[in-house]
């Protein structure tokens, strides 16, 4: 039996085929190519020429759609492979949106992106103007042969922009145009939803080099008897990389063709066994992946669980969970210490780089997708394992955690919360119980470690000059300021207060230094107030 | 005979069914016809345009959703939305169905009598009879399956009447074994719903006058007839090829964005579908498969036949006459790839073959059978967990329960704090579980489970055993961690939709028998407690936990922090669906008097008078007396 994939590719292509999506495309095509003199289509709306650099297009309202058409001159063969390197900061770039982490800057096809700028001004108005089409829950249409589609390509890139989750996704049909972007803009789009919106009609004859520039959407590869959609890159370009093939074809032949195929007897296989196994092995890679994320996610719920048991019996002995898996990473004892360390946290480590990792593949408009649920989860996370890695990191005697030593998905996650976070309506109540608090900002502990190393220096430092003891000692009123602000705001975990805890210690000796002028803790502390905090009124 | 076996209906019935049909041309709406204990009505079909999309539905299909209070069954029990019908056969129905008619009337005298019904029909007659036994089932049949006889549907040549979810809710209720579709090869009618509207209008009268048996003088070559067939079947392949991409999940994001592009049509083939050949009746029973093969079985063996499928298309459609007659004589096969061959002779493959369907054909034919076969393992995964739950929720039940029940506070409160090496416990099996939940859960909205396994008792149960145990452990989590605060309230932003659908999987299979939907009962109890207008009651009530007896803990929690003035409707609500969920299992009353509950704590604060003339001033009797 035939592999599912050929089916699937098959099926995709007479869906495509028989839509009519592509005669509807291909006639505007040829209309702005050979304009019609007499008989002016009663749809047609805009028709715009730039003299000078020859880009052309047009607007179609039909009754179910909207097409745009876009036209070009041919291709110059001098320059017909320069690319244009843009970078996310670049002021002149139009898609900074699509920059992700990984990819801040990527490179596109110079004569398209030439031609793309030169009509800038046209362009923006027909921008807003597309965007008022698909607010209507009209579907749009943007499409053009050769250079023409290229251009098609970046302006529907452009338009991706603005368009919310909830519109309905443009379409952009082009027909044997050259490739436009590199090997980055591929990866960005790799994992995106914006790849959906590109169809790419080339006729199996055509060899594209696919060097420097690489394949992005979906082709739909027409072979004499038949065709396929492959959205695969890498089989697209297995089927078409070649010496570029500078032999014109006739896409309405092609059409033609593709028409009677739909209705011929004859079964032919249209891609070679080797290349099927290649996306069928890829396809599969690509599930499990996303799979495993979240088959994954429940298992975390699990080691936090254990994770959260830890923290409670800590918390009976009279001391935090911080200080006490800091003291058993130097003297480690009891096996529940070990296994929460070597199991529970390292696995809950890798597994939410993971996660970071792959939403750092998709472009920054497209990360707010990461569902809500990951979402608070890793805020979770963040806020009860990051005070551990805390602990190990000042364990090795090296200190500014904040600053330099800390891993790059927390910073991300806190990020996310932080952007989510604001759309939440946030009543916190007064009276409520914060004993099961996390304490909000989870580089808490790194901030009371840094403090004590100041502390040292000041108490151990023989013959300091006085200028340098007065800014360490502003460092830690800065500190004091810092924690009395969580207190009365509430986000610090009651923990804190507990007799053997480094904080408590931290304050004893700052009190020794500073005696009674403490500026904001020594009520409060002294008072025995803390003994109250976080507990419900 | 084989076939007897597998349709339940003896080839005689059939007989006599399409007798009746052919009968049924003569008369206004239908025919009756008794044969021993059985009653058939035999329903006429249409021959105009109207009767095929009505006039006034601007609609791309005619079509129209079935209404959920008069079909409950007739729809997803998860996600809540109800199937899709043709809206001219639906009214039909109704016309017909009206209890001042003489159908009623008799369908009345047959079930007395305690006589099986067959429902059946040609052509659009076949719509009619579909809907006319969906009707008798929600009716009658599921109010007493023990007592009512089970229905029969027998169709010849019906156009497609439901959606996918039309087909999802018989399979579910295990229902869809009593439809027996008859298709001829070429019968152009069944097809004829999978097109759009627009694109057959022009052509359609005259088609429709073609196929009308009263006068058959079919030309062999007729233009309008190609090109009548033509549209149909390019719109039938757009169909099947979406269909197929969607099934096997292939190019999602693309494929989305291409169908806003598409205007494709809802209906999908529903029950069994039996195909006949020369030598041979094929019978099919899923959706997808069928879909595939209306495409694939009419497609030309070679050009010769290719010219006078069209017009084959259209005398098909009164060759039943003849399936009938020749069906003793010819063998029955059934497409299961449980209990068939693939290739070889007498395989699926040669079966077919002999139906007209190309390589590449069989093959879509096989991978969506194929997908089916996927839905059965994937139910086998989940049945192999089962005694993983049990042993979970057991062990809640039988060991932490009572443990902190012995604390005086019960195991809401207690997990609340987490103080107890058991609540950790607790908390790791409640992670697995959720875990095992939630698979079940994405696997059925992606639809891939049997239809069945929705709807069966023992799930059902299971997850509802669940739901009250284990929910209040998730709210005691939610409210510990303090989310209410930060994300909102349980009930609009922390509900988890396996509870949601394991509550309605509940109320579907504990009110179908009483054929009432859950929103009805609900607000029946509610407006029993005479607490002030609907209307403004629903306002009050939008989002609270009182809409489903487990979510207890998260109305208390909510009602709690707030002054009773504000929310006195919501605490009276509270107190006056309590009793009947104590009385459901929904909520342990062992639990919430406990001294130390979070409930009871808070009801004490209670005003005096509230208390005074509460329903639950018995269970309190000690803290009146206190005050």
């Amino acid at each position: 039996m035939e592999s599912s994939s050929s089916l699937k590719g098959s099926a995709l292509g007479k869906l495509v085929v028989t839509s009519g999506l592509l005669h509807s495309s291909w006639s505007k095509i040829l209309e702005i190519h050979n304009p019609p003199y007499s008989n002016q289509d009663p749809g047609l709306q805009v028709s715009k020429k730039k003299k000078d650099s020859g880009l052309e297009f047009q607007i179609h309202r039909e009754e179910k759609f909207t097409l745009v058409v876009f036209s070009a001159p041919p291709i110059c063969r001098s320059s017909s492979s320069d690319s244009t390197l843009l970078h996310v900061k670049d002021k002149e770039n139009p898609f900074p949106f699509l920059c992700s982490e990984n990819n801040p800057s990527f490179s596109l096809h110079t004569p398209a992106f030439n031609l793309f700028t030169s009509a800038s001004t046209s362009l923006t108005y027909l921008k807003s103007e597309l965007l008022q089409t698909l607010k209507s829950e009209k579907p749009v249409i943007i499409t053009g042969a050769a250079l023409g589609g290229s251009v098609a390509s970046l302006y529907t890139l452009w338009l991706l922009e603005t368009i919310e989750p909830t519109l309905k996704r443009p379409l952009c049909i082009t027909f044997g145009s050259p490739l436009i972007g590199d090997a980055s803009l591929q990866q960005i789009l790799e994992n995106s939803v914006r790849n959906s919106c590109f169809l790419h009609v080339v006729s199996a004859q055509t060899r594209i080099k696919m060097d420097f520039f690489k394949p992005f959407g979906t082709f739909l590869i027409c072979f004499d008897s038949g065709c396929v959609c492959i959205e695969d890159h890498v089989a697209v370009t297995e089927l078409l990389n070649g010496v570029h093939d500078s032999g014109l074809v006739d896409y309405s032949q092609v059409l033609n063709r593709l028409d009677q195929s739909m209705l011929s007897l004859a079964d032919s296989r249209l891609i070679p066994e080797d290349v099927i196994k290649g996306i069928e092995k890829r396809a599969e890679m690509k599930n499990l992946r996303f799979d495993m994320m979240f088959k994954k996610l429940n298992d975390m719920k699990i080691s936090m669980a254990y994770i959260e048991w830890y923290k409670k019996k800590c918390k009976e002995v009279k001391i935090g969970y911080y200080d006490r898996f800091k003291t058993q990473l130097a003297f480690p004892s009891k096996e529940f210490d070990i296994n929460i360390k070597n199991h529970h946290k390292s696995e809950l480590n890798r597994f939410w780089k993971s996660v970071v990792e792959e939403v750092e593949r998709r472009p920054q408009s497209d990360a707010s997708i990461l569902k809500r649920r990951f979402l608070f989860s890793g805020n979770n996370y963040r806020r009860m394992i990051e005070p551990l890695d805390i602990a190990e990191y000042y364990l090795e005697g090296r200190k500014e955690y904040r600053t330099t030593g800390r891993s790059h998905h927390y910073v991300m996650l806190e990020k996310w919360f932080g952007m989510e976070s604001i759309l939440i309506e946030k009543e916190r109540c007064k009276k409520r119980d914060l004993s099961d608090l996390l304490t909000f900002d989870s580089c808490f502990w790194a901030e009371v470690e840094d403090s004590l190393i100041v502390i040292n220096q000041l108490n151990t430092t023989v013959g300091m000059r006085d200028d340098v003891r007065e800014v360490l000692t502003r460092k830690l009123v800065e500190f004091e300021g810092y924690v009395w602000e969580i207190i009365t705001k509430r986000e610090v975990s009651p923990e804190i207060f507990l007799e053997e805890s480094s904080f408590m210690k931290w304050w004893k000796e700052y009190k020794k230094i500073k005696g009674f002028n403490s500026f904001y803790l020594t009520e409060f502390m002294n008072t025995r107030k803390y003994e109250s905090y976080g507990k419900s009124q | 005979m084989a076939f007897e076996a597998l349709a339940g209906i003896s080839g005689d019935l059939i007989t006599t069914s399409w007798i009746a049909s052919k009968k049924a041309y003569q008369t206004e709406r239908y025919h009756k016809e008794e044969a021993g204990t059985v009653v058939i009505f035999a329903f006429r079909p249409s021959f105009t345009a109207e009767d095929l999309f009505a006039p006034a539905n601007i609609s791309s299909f005619g079509e129209i959703k079935m209404n959920r209070v008069q079909f409950p069954c007739m729809r997803k029990i998860g996600k809540g939305d109800e199937a899709t019908v043709n809206e001219v056969f639906l009214r039909n129905l109704e016309v017909i169905i009206d209890p001042r008619t003489s159908f009623y009337a008799s369908v009345e005298m047959a079930i007395s009598s305690r006589k099986q019904i067959v429902f059946t029909g040609h052509s659009s007659g076949g719509a009619t009879a579909i809907l006319a036994t969906v009707w008798y089932l929600e009716k009658y049949f599921i109010r007493n399956p023990n007592v009512y006889p089970e229905p029969r549907c027998v169709t010849f040549g019906a156009p497609l009447v439901g959606d996918s979810i039309f087909s999802h809710a018989l399979g579910r209720e295990n229902w869809s074994r009593f439809f027996v579709n008859f298709v001829t090869r070429f019968d152009i009618v069944p097809r004829i719903m999978l097109a759009r509207k627009a694109s057959i209008e022009q052509t359609l009268p005259h088609v429709l006058g073609q196929l009308d048996p009263r006068n058959p003088s079919i030309q062999e070559s007729d233009q309008r007839i190609t090109e009548f067939y033509t549209t149909v079947m390019r719109d039938t392949s757009t169909v099947a090829n979406r269909a197929f991409c969607e099934l096997t999940g292939s190019a999602e994001a693309f494929l989305e964005t291409l169908s806003s592009f598409l205007e494709l049509s809802p209906y999908r083939p529903a029950g069994t579908f039996v195909f006949s050949t020369d030598n041979r009746l094929v019978a099919v029973n899923n959706s997808d498969a069928i879909l595939q093969m209306l495409f694939y079985t009419s497609q030309a063996r070679d050009e010769q036949e290719w010219s006078l499928i069209p017009f084959l298309s259209i005398r098909d459609h009164h060759s039943y006459g003849e399936l009938v007659q020749s069906m003793g004589m010819k063998l029955f096969n059934h497409l299961d790839l449980h209990q068939c061959l693939l290739d070889g002779q007498n395989s699926i493959g040669s079966w077919l073959n002999e139906l007209g369907v190309s390589t590449r054909g069989r093959q879509y034919v096989l991978a969506a059978l194929e997908e089916e076969k996927k839905r059965v393992e994937n139910q086998k995964k989940i049945e192999n967990k089962w005694p993983q739950i049990v042993k979970e929720l057991s062990w809640i039940e039988n060991e932490y329960k009572p443990k902190c029940q012995a604390h005086k506070n019960g195991y809401y409160d207690s997990f609340k704090v987490s103080n107890e090496e058991n609540d950790f416990k607790a908390n790791v099996k409640r992670a697995q579980l959720a875990g095992i939940f939630d698979e079940v859960l994405g696997l059925s909205k992606k639809g891939q489970l049997p239809d069945e396994f929705e709807g069966g008792r023992d799930w059902v149960e299971l997850a509802t055993r669940y739901r009250r145990l284990i929910e209040p452990l998730d709210i005691a989590n939610y409210h510990r961690h303090l989310k209410n605060e930060d994300t909102g309230p349980y009930m609009i932003r922390g509900r988890p939709n396996r509870y949601i659908y394991a509550q309605r999987g509940y109320e579907h299979l504990i009110l179908k028998p009483e054929g009432r939907i859950a929103e009805d009962v609900f607000w029946n109890k509610v407006n029993g407690l005479n607490l002030g207008l609907q209307q403004e009651i629903q306002e009050i009530l939008k989002n609270s936990g009182s809409e489903c007896g487990s979510c207890f803990w998260a109305e208390v929690e909510e009602l709690k922090g707030k002054p009773y003035e504000e929310v006195e409707v919501r605490v009276k609500t509270l107190e006056g669906l309590l009793g009947g969920w104590i009385t459901a299992g929904e909520v342990d009353d062992k639990e919430i008097f406990l001294e130390g509950s979070t409930f009871r704590k808070w009801w004490i604060t209670l005003p005096l008078n509230h208390k005074l003339h509460s329903p639950l001033r018995e269970h309190m009797m000690d803290e009146i007396r206190a005050t």
